[in-house]
């Protein structure tokens, strides 16, 4: 037979447990729009006889009430994984479409203003002095070297640009790694915290939230995962090596040159901050930056220099077959074509590119204009030049390979990146269909807190009534 | 997961959002598109489209020069045909004052003296012909600096051999200078050679007059040559022009369909890409206002 007053404990607990929901539903409310709030959720046990047998006593009462044995936080370990994985891709892929979209806007093809409309222009300018009535007249001359001049210039643009595109990834990218490294240390503190809590029998959710918070930024920016340890700690790993390891973080560094012309054997990487070995960063937005920087933007600025280089050799090679304006005639003297155009520093060693072709004529008589020596007015090597614009491999057909290869790349990346995109969200939904709090469910559970308080209360109330109907009986 | 999964307000209200802003974009590119009036503003918008573009933007511009040479070329054989006239009826001229010379024989030195003065007034006409230009270049003087192509005193051909071509079509260049020593002859069969010889004879051995006259023959044959030479190439040119100013048509045509926007469909689609962001709108404003909240006391 149970105490006389068992019952309103049991009332009490019903109570206490009850006030107790009531409050994590306020909690989960609280924080319905929360980012990365995980809801909870009060786990209950109903507390009935002890376990040990007995012999000589039996237990008969109704049970002992209701005992709150802790807040659980809801989450789904293995959607969080898919999470963090499709992040990392998705900020991979985000980052090489918006290299690709930086790119085709160096070139601003197709347009008037376009690298290719400046070589057909430059072209039409070399038209313009073989086909004029006068091919020694310097004014067509002159506006030939201005022609090629608009070509150089933009060539010299799309490459600084490039380059410029090129540093300011680097900058990126040492500020990102910068931002990783107080991010791990955070966690490694919080993960210390949790532990703390959890070996104390404290519960750490709301640290948990924004650990794991912060472990999502890191797979956005670095690709990282998290693996759950002992005591609620996670460890994060960047390529199966430890980034934090429970209570420690491991710091990383940026190595590599500052100058996107001097690639080999320096490129940009991540190395870890304690023996500098690299790091293997495929996704994230640090290996989107790195794919950029060591693969996408020289793979373009290579092709642009094929079509400087080839401008020029091909012009070249056909200036150097002509004569100048020299009325003398004589080869030796100033007859001869010589380079139209040339490296900056003048050598004829250097390899022509995009950021160093230069007009080497500056005086539109040497312009060699004709197929034979004397001064005379045959523009045929001019017409010559002209007529090669539309060579099979010449710079055009080069460049118009570039620009198509480009929109092709930026094209594949944008359909990617949609994919991943979706990915992404679908996983991101994936973790809120689980851990996200839903008002009205909140609200439902509310009424029922309520009512079970309301009873246990009224519960409460009755046993005190009988009791006290007793207490009046015995006074008699 | 299998099986419906659990639907939040909070989700609820990014998946409305999502929707808003997929809508939203879509709108915002066909506005763009429409302002804009190109369909291709960057070469992911459209890859193949973006090098036809540029191919037939090169392609207009190439022919513009084609038919810009053209012009010049054709003006140049104007010229030279004019020229080619003037002298053939100049040299018709001295052929039938020669004849005259000729039947006149030895009786009438006064007339053949009388003859041969004109025959040396017609001769300067001739070097004016054979000088003829085209803004300053002797037509007849090849690729010369010099404003002649005869000395209007010896007669001699003082051009060159070189050539003047215009290219008037991809792999298509006509020349339009006519060569001087071709035209009007060379060595003793040289224009102003028989022209001289047919003064001096006239004036003192009309019996060398036959042979004047056939060496005279020669020299017209060869300016009529010329002058049909001279046609041909004009028509090849206006032909080849023809073509380049159906090329700029075509490849313009071809540019504005690829990067053109069909402002009829473009414009019907902005309208529905309106209404089912309005739909869009409409739907979340609905859906969001649901809660228990609005059904508690």
């Amino acid at each position: 037979m149970g105490s006389t007053f068992g019952g309103i404990n049991t009332a009490y607990t019903g109570l206490v447990a009850q006030r107790r929901a009531l409050e994590v539903t306020g909690q989960n409310v609280a924080n319905a729009n929360t980012p990365g709030y995980s809801r909870q959720r009060v786990t209950m046990q109903s507390q009935g006889a002890g376990v040990q047998p007995a012999v000589y006593s039996r237990y008969e009462g109704a049970g002992d009430g209701v005992a709150v044995t802790g807040v659980e936080r809801i989450t789904d370990g293995f959607q969080v994984a898919r999470q963090q994985v499709e992040h990392g891709n998705y900020s991979a892929a985000d980052t090489h479409a918006a290299t690709l979209k930086d790119i085709e806007g160096t070139f601003a093809e197709p347009s008037e203003n376009g690298i290719q409309e400046s070589m057909q222009d430059l072209y039409n300018a070399f038209a313009a002095v073989g086909e004029s009535a006068d091919p020694s007249a310097s004014g067509p001359r002159a506006t030939l070297l201005q022609a090629a001049q608009g070509v150089t210039d933009k060539l010299h643009d799309a490459s600084t640009n490039l380059d410029q595109q090129w540093s300011t990834m680097r900058t990126t990218l040492d500020n990102s790694v910068a931002e990783i490294n107080t991010t791990t240390q955070t966690i490694a503190d919080l993960n210390l915290a949790i532990k703390r809590n959890t070996q104390a029998g404290v519960p750490a959710n709301e640290l948990a939230d924004r650990r794991d918070q912060l472990v999502l930024k890191l797979s956005d920016s670095i690709g990282a995962v998290g693996r759950p340890g002992e005591d609620g700690v996670v460890d994060v790993l960047v390529g199966g090596s430890p980034l934090v390891s429970g209570v420690s973080a491991s710091a990383l560094s940026v190595k590599g040159n500052t100058n996107p012309n001097q690639l080999p054997p320096d490129p940009p990487r991540v190395t870890w901050g304690m023996d500098g070995t690299s790091l293997s960063v495929t996704t994230g937005t640090v290996g989107g930056l790195l794919t950029g920087m060591n693969k996408t933007i020289p793979s373009y600025k290579s092709s642009l220099d094929s079509v400087a280089a080839s401008l020029a050799s091909t012009v070249n090679a056909i200036h150097r077959t002509g004569y100048d304006t020299d009325p003398t005639g004589d080869p030796a003297t100033g007859g001869e074509g010589r380079d139209f155009f040339g490296p900056a520093d003048g050598t004829t060693t250097t390899p022509v590119t995009a950021a160093n072709i230069t007009v080497r004529i500056t005086d539109p008589a040497k312009i060699a204009a004709s197929a034979t020596p004397g001064g005379n007015k045959d523009g045929s090597v001019m017409s010559l030049i002209a007529n090669a614009s539309d060579a099979a491999d010449g710079p055009m057909a080069s460049y118009k390979s570039l620009i198509g290869n480009l929109g092709v790349e930026s094209q594949t990346a944008q359909t990617r990146l949609t994919t991943r995109k979706d990915v992404a969200t679908k996983a991101d939904e994936a973790v809120g269909s689980t851990s996200g709090v839903d008002t009205d469910e909140e609200l439902t559970n509310l009424l029922g807190f309520q009512r079970a308080y309301e009873s246990a209360a009224k519960i409460l109330s009755t046993l005190d009534s009988s009791i006290e109907t007793i207490i009046n009986m015995v006074r008699g | 997961m299998t099986g419906i999964s659990r639907v939040t307000y909070t989700s609820l209200a990014a998946s409305s959002l999502r929707g808003i802003q997929g809508n939203l974009e879509r709108y915002s590119q066909s506005q763009a598109r429409l302002s804009s009036g190109t369909t291709i503003s960057k070469p992911s918008d459209n890859p193949t489209g973006t090098v036809n573009s540029m191919t037939f933007r090169a392609d207009i511009a190439k022919n513009k020069q084609y038919s810009a040479n053209g012009d010049d070329g054709g003006a140049w054989l104007a010229r030279t045909d004019s020229a080619l006239q003037d002298v053939d009826d100049q040299l018709n001229t001295v052929k039938n004052l020669a004849l005259q010379g000729r039947s006149t024989g030895n009786s009438d030195a006064t007339a053949r003296n009388a003859l041969a003065a004109q025959v040396d007034q017609l001769r300067n006409g001739l070097i004016d012909s054979a000088n003829a230009t085209y803004l300053g270049r002797p037509v007849f003087g090849g690729t010369t600096t010099g404003t002649i192509a005869f000395d209007p005193t010896t007669g001699a051909y003082v051009g060159d051999t070189g050539s003047v071509n215009r290219t008037v079509g991809k792999g298509d260049s006509v020349r339009v200078d006519t060569p001087g020593e071709t035209t009007f002859g060379s060595g003793p069969d040289q224009l102003f050679k028989v022209i001289d010889d047919i003064s001096t004879h006239l004036k003192s051995d009309p019996t060398s007059l036959d042979a004047d006259l056939a060496r005279l023959d020669k020299v017209i044959n060869g300016v009529r040559q010329a002058q049909s030479d001279v046609g041909a190439r004009t028509n090849r040119v206006e032909a080849l022009q023809t073509t380049a100013k159906a090329r700029i048509d075509a490849s313009s045509k071809a540019q504005g369909e690829i990067e053109g926007v069909d402002i009829p469909a473009e414009t019907i689609n902005l309208s529905m890409q309106q209404v089912s962001y309005q739909a869009a709108l409409s739907t979340a404003s609905k859906v969001l206002q649901l809660s228990l909240n609005n059904f508690l006391r």
